[in-house]
């Protein structure tokens, strides 16, 4: 069995259409509860990666815990999508020719293909930049200057962790703030800004919430949210 | 009875023609093995009732070793005298259909694909109540919402009581507030009852062949024949017979409409000017019941300029004592002021029986009232409609005076009433509409007598006390202590409110707390600040939803629990649905068949039982005097019963938390639900009078409950004297007749009666001021504007193949109307070059959908009319997509929900400005009926299931 695989042969630098990232963010955002593992997927697999280390990686992710489909099923989700590459690879952990491959009956394809590796596309990379937790929580202290001190005290707070009654008890059932559904006639609610920072990588749930190293640096800092 | 009787005598006479033919003599049957003998098919039959619609029209279903062979009409069926219709006979197709999904299935793969795994229902379960319980311990309850549907296929009970038990305030339906709501709520906001729609069995008295007396119905949008093709266009057709005159209002030459004594060609949403003309020359010449109005009216009474609200006697004479005041202060009967045509003066105006009332009251009048000039209620609904000359309404309706003056005469005239359709439910005017029809009724005197629309029925409806009404049929106030029963005073409704805490904190929990909690939870119901009759079943306004989705705020929604058919298809904006749907962290959809919403959205799939499938007492088994058992007669695979699901569902859900009490409250679901069969089997005992359901139930047709018709007419309830001494009057805060719609007042001010003894108002202290009469409104897009980049109008309408989004997998129906029509003027089709067949794609401001050109002069030019949930959910490998077409056939893609009616929040599924223009064949969608071949019934109990769980 392969314990390392050769390097990438992926062509670096090469810009991705937009269309094709675009693919990747719908795959992305296709289901709020894989959105988080499969950003940090596209991350972990910029390097070359073997599909059992895949699976390691994403068995190992809090957000894992609650979702009902399998590792590899979520992978090659982003397969599909364009934003993960698959190579096959032989059993010396050497990639297969897919023309080879192709001219090959269904055994004969079985037998020389032993391990599979994925590695993010171009099209990927440029998604997980995007969407790594710096960038996201960024953007999200820029969107709503008025929220950030909310926001801070959440970050603060679930540097233990907390269940959601402690976070509502800290703020109150609702908040005075706006909601930026003016329709609904409602002042925002804590599950509202919580289900943000976590949308923005910077609280977790893990049995309760949990700041995330990403979510800390903003917690304190008044820098980072102007 | 004669017309039973005739049904029975035809088939008598064909019996005996049977037996004079000499074709079965003993000669002819000869000896063969008992082996043989015995391998004939065991014959059963079983009596039952549709339920493809919310009709429940009564039938037989033949089997043959257990599978379905026929369905036929029950000859006993009061209405329907044996008829059915497309919908109930395609029940065959649908339960052995190879897309009837029999086990639960989940996912493997992403949204938007087609692959599934099939698990057990306990697996199912544990995966949804996980799925809950984490949703709910990271967001809390508000992130649960529930997606509910119409009155077909399933209810909507359990849908609600379901939303209770947890506490999650999030409910839409393609429905709700579009279909029904606010009829439901002019019924008992304006008399305390029922209302003018004939769903629900309301509006009986034109099929009243026993003691006939109704001389003219008026059918102002009321596709009666479309939507109850078994039993109303069967009993239309006796009512023609009987001489009863029909006056249909209709953009479109409906059924109705062609048999019509007078047709009113009406420019699609142009009903309230067509309303206002008709107050207008009722009132201007004198053609409405005077003494009705005086005195079972709230009409003559004075309303406060400021509150907009009728007066009462103390609040213009502080000293005023209420003779008919009840002394316990159990039961409301308020004195309100009047100008009183015997003294010449403002006088309070005591609720008595009209002989010994002290005041002459008048209608139409304004008055000074300490200081300031009052109107009476009908002052303001005569100023409402002053302008609505003959000549105007012509004007603004398209119809010509004369022919709009012959048919107000002919409603006015006669013994008649005004029988509504739910057209105006999809639009902007949908309270304007009704609140309409209702008082035109009100005003020319139409309420319970023989021979109108608004009338009571059974014996339950007479009263020996006050009658009181509270707004749904679930004890929120028994439980919760919240809402306000009408017809008691406050101080009652404050003690009833009390009991409830107290009863909670007996049980060791602090009543207050829950109280709290449960109304924080109804006033979490997102756009009900602004739309607060949304409260009446509990609803949501749609935009503010879809906004919630999209932008998390102002809460998180992470769990999707969808109980309808396919929500793509019945409302609008599909494309930002797909969108914000896509932010759910997790989608359970229930459902018989499964749909677009299935192939975009879901997670899991919960296979539910279709009607054949599904045992019931309670769940729309009434039509008309007959309650029906509805009988399990086949069982295919796993199917459950949804009442059964939605209870397991909240069990697992409460496992997962620890507790039943990590909830709002368990046990209210049980106010509609069940967990197991057994459970609820001697409730229905009792409810049909049988010793044991299960054995009652093998011989249904024994069971049928049946209100004598002498008895289920019932007339004049008001005048009953009940043990105050008063009339009874109506179940409403005047005691009267509200036509001048007090509760509409009240609701947007404060959200009464929902939330009472607390209020819904913003934070700054504001209030939607809801119009209290039938006031002018045009949708935002009409037909009076000038729109050369959409210059044709859309109206939709119903089909009587079809209900809702159910029926499009059975190959009989889609070979009938494989493809959307849109009927359309010759004239405008010859401008478009488009040919009778030709596909055309209609677009307006918001999207675009194709349909098939149905030429007819039954629309006026510029008009345009589809049906109003067409779509073709044909998804298949065959297909090129797998969005079952619901982006290329779908006419809500045109429709809106930005604008809505301000009481109730209905969006507009009809009435918005198109363009036409012919097209190809939309690419990868069936169009021809050979083509649904994979869509024919199977007849076997166990589907594919390999194919079932690849290829749904």
């Amino acid at each position: 069995m392969a314990d390392s695989i050769c390097p990438s042969t992926a062509v670096p630098g090469g810009q991705p259409d937009g269309a094709a990232v675009a693919r990747v963010e719908k795959a992305l955002h296709r289901r709020g509860a894989f959105t988080e593992i499969m950003g940090k997927v596209l991350d972990f697999c910029r390097q070359r990666r073997l599909l059992a280390e895949v699976e390691d990686e994403i068995a190992s992710y809090p957000e894992f815990k609650y979702v009902d489909q399998s590792q590899a099923a979520i992978a090659f989700m982003l397969v599909e999508a364009g934003g993960l590459a698959r190579i096959d690879l032989d059993r010396d952990g050497n990639p297969v020719d897919p023309a080879r491959l192709a001219s090959l009956d269904e055994d004969a394809a079985d037998e020389l293909v032993q391990f599979c590796a994925l590695e993010t596309t171009p099209a990927g990379v440029q998604v997980a930049q995007a969407h790594r937790p710096e960038v996201r929580l960024e953007e999200l202290f820029a969107r709503t200057p008025e929220r950030n001190d909310a926001y801070r005290a959440i970050l603060r707070a679930a540097s233990e962790p907390k269940a959601f009654a402690e976070i509502e008890a800290l703020l109150g059932k609702q908040l005075s703030l706006p909601s930026l559904n003016g329709k609904s006639g409602l002042p925002l609610y804590p599950s509202a800004l919580v289900a943000h920072l976590e949308k923005a990588g910077g609280l977790v749930w893990d049995e309760a919430w949990s700041t995330t190293p990403a979510g800390a640096s903003f917690a304190t800092s008044n820098e980072r949210s102007k | 009875m004669a017309a039973r009787k005739s049904s029975y005598g035809k088939l008598a006479h064909m019996a005996q023609k049977v037996q004079g033919i000499d074709w079965a003599s003993d000669a002819s049957l000869v000896e063969t093995d008992e082996q043989f003998a015995r391998s004939a098919p065991l014959r059963e039959r079983h009596h039952s009732c549709c339920h493809g619609c919310y009709n429940c029209c009564p039938l037989w279903v033949y089997t043959e070793d257990g599978v379905v062979v026929k369905i036929e009409g029950d000859y006993d069926g009061t209405l329907t005298q044996g008829c059915l219709c497309t919908k109930a006979l395609n029940q065959q197709h649908l339960v052995y259909s190879p897309r009837h999904v029999l086990h639960p299935m989940r996912r493997v793969g992403s949204r938007g694909g087609n692959d599934w795994e099939v698990v057990s229902w306990d697996e199912a379960y544990d995966i949804v109540g996980e799925q809950m319980a984490l949703a709910t311990r990271k967001y809390g309850p508000y992130s649960i919402m529930v997606g509910a549907g119409g009155g077909g296929t399933y209810g909507n009970v359990f849908q609600r009581v379901t939303q209770d038990a947890i506490g999650a305030p999030v409910c839409i339906s393609g429905g709700g507030c579009q279909c029904y709501l606010p009829a439901d709520c002019a019924g008992q906001w304006m008399r305390g009852g029922s209302n003018n729609r004939h769903e629900g069995n309301n509006a009986r008295e034109m099929w009243n062949a026993w003691q006939p007396a109704m001389e003219c119905v008026v059918l102002w949008g009321a596709q009666t024949s479309a939507s109850g093709a078994a039993y109303a266009a069967r009993a239309n057709a006796d009512m023609r017979e009987r001489g009863i005159k029909t006056i249909v209002i209709d953009p479109y030459y409906t059924e109705e409409a062609a048999k019509a004594d007078i047709w009113l060609p009406i420019r699609p949403m142009g009903d309230i000017a067509m309303l206002l003309g008709w107050f207008n020359y009722i009132i201007a010449n004198k053609l409405y019941d005077e003494q009705f109005c005086k005195y079972w009216t709230n009409y003559p009474f004075l309303v406060d300029p400021d509150t907009r609200l009728p007066l009462k006697a103390e609040e213009v004479w502080p000293d005023y004592v209420n003779p008919s005041a009840d002394p316990n202060d159990v039961y409301d009967t308020p004195a309100y002021v009047c100008f009183d045509a015997r003294t010449n003066s403002v006088q309070p105006f005591p609720y008595t029986a009209p002989e010994d009332s002290p005041v002459d009251p008048v209608v139409f009048c304004e008055a000074e009232v300490n200081g300031r000039l009052c109107k009476s209620a009908g002052q303001i609904q005569w100023e409402a409609c002053e302008d609505f000359t003959l000549e105007k309404t012509a004007e603004l309706t398209w119809v010509d005076a004369d022919t709009i003056e012959r048919a107000i005469k002919l409603y006015a005239t006669t013994l008649s009433g005004i029988g509504t359709g739910q057209f105006a439910d999809m639009s902007e005017l949908s309270s304007n509409f009704i609140f309409g029809t209702m008082a035109l009724d009100m005003l020319c005197g139409k309420v319970n007598k023989p021979g109108v629309v608004l009338t009571e029925q059974k014996p339950e409806s007479r009263h020996t006390a006050r009658p009181t009404h509270f707004w749904c049929n679930r004890p929120y106030q028994e439980t919760f202590g919240i809402g306000w029963t009408v017809g008691l005073t406050e101080g009652e409704n404050l003690r009833r409110s009390q009991a409830a805490v107290e009863r909670w904190n007996a049980k060791g929990v602090d009543g207050k707390a829950k109280q709290q909690a449960f109304v924080d939870y109804q006033l979490a119901r997102l756009g009900s600040l602004e739309h607060k009759a949304v409260h009446q079943w509990q609803l949501n306004a749609l935009a503010p939803v879809r906004e919630a989705l999209l932008t998390g705020e102002p809460y998180k929604i992470s769990v999707r629990w969808e109980q309808s058919g396919n929500k793509y298809c019945v409302m609008s904006n599909g494309e930002q649905w797909n969108e914000a749907y896509a932010n759910i962290d997790f989608c359970v959809h229930q459902q018989p068949h499964m749909t677009s919403t299935t192939i975009e959205d879901a997670d899991l799939f919960l296979p539910m039982q279709e009607w054949l499938e599904f045992e019931h007492a309670t769940e729309t088994t009434t039509q008309f005097n007959q309650t029906f058992m509805r009988k399990q007669i086949v069982h295919m695979g796993e199917t459950e019963d949804p009442f059964i699901c939605v209870t397991r569902i909240v069990d697992s859900l409460c496992e997962k938390l620890g507790s039943d009490d990590a909830v709002l409250c368990r046990d209210f679901q049980f106010n509609g639900t069940y967990r197991t069969k057994e459970d609820i089997y001697p409730a229905w005992a009792e409810m049909f009078g049988v010793e044991s359901w299960p054995e009652a139930v093998k011989h249904s047709e024994d069971h049928t409950l049946t209100v004598p018709i002498d008895e289920l007419y019932q007339f004049y309830q008001h005048l009953d004297i009940v043990d105050d001494g008063l009339p009874a009057g109506f179940a409403t805060l005047s005691r009267k007749c509200e036509p001048y719609v007090t509760m509409a007042v009240l609701n947007g001010r404060t959200g009464f009666p929902y939330h009472f003894p607390y209020t819904q108002v913003a934070a700054d202290g504001t209030w939607p001021e809801y119009d209290a009469v039938c006031t002018y409104k045009e949708q935002s897009e009409n037909m009076l504007q000038d729109d050369p980049d959409f210059p044709f109008y859309l109206t939709t309408g119903r089909v009587a193949h079809y209900h809702h989004t159910t029926l499009r997998t059975a190959p009989y129906s889609r070979e009938l109307i494989p493809v959307p029509d849109m009927r359309i003027n010759p004239r405008d089709a010859a401008a478009l070059g488009v040919a009778h067949g030709d596909w055309v794609e209609l677009s307006s401001r918001r999207g675009a959908t194709r349909g098939r050109a149905y030429l007819t002069e039954g629309v006026r030019p510029g008009v345009v009319m589809m049906e109003r949930f067409y779509f073709p959910e044909s998804y298949d490998h065959s297909t090129k997509t797998m969005s079952g077409g619901w982006r290329q056939c779908n006419v809500n893609l045109m429709a809106r929900d930005d604008v809505v009616n301000d009481n109730f929040a209905s969006a507009s599924w009809r009435g918005y400005r198109v363009n036409v223009r012919k097209a190809e064949a939309p690419e990868g969608l069936w169009t021809e009926p050979e083509q649904f071949q994979p869509l024919m019934p199977s007849r076997t109990f166990e589907s594919r299931t390999e194919e079932g769980a690849c290829h749904a």
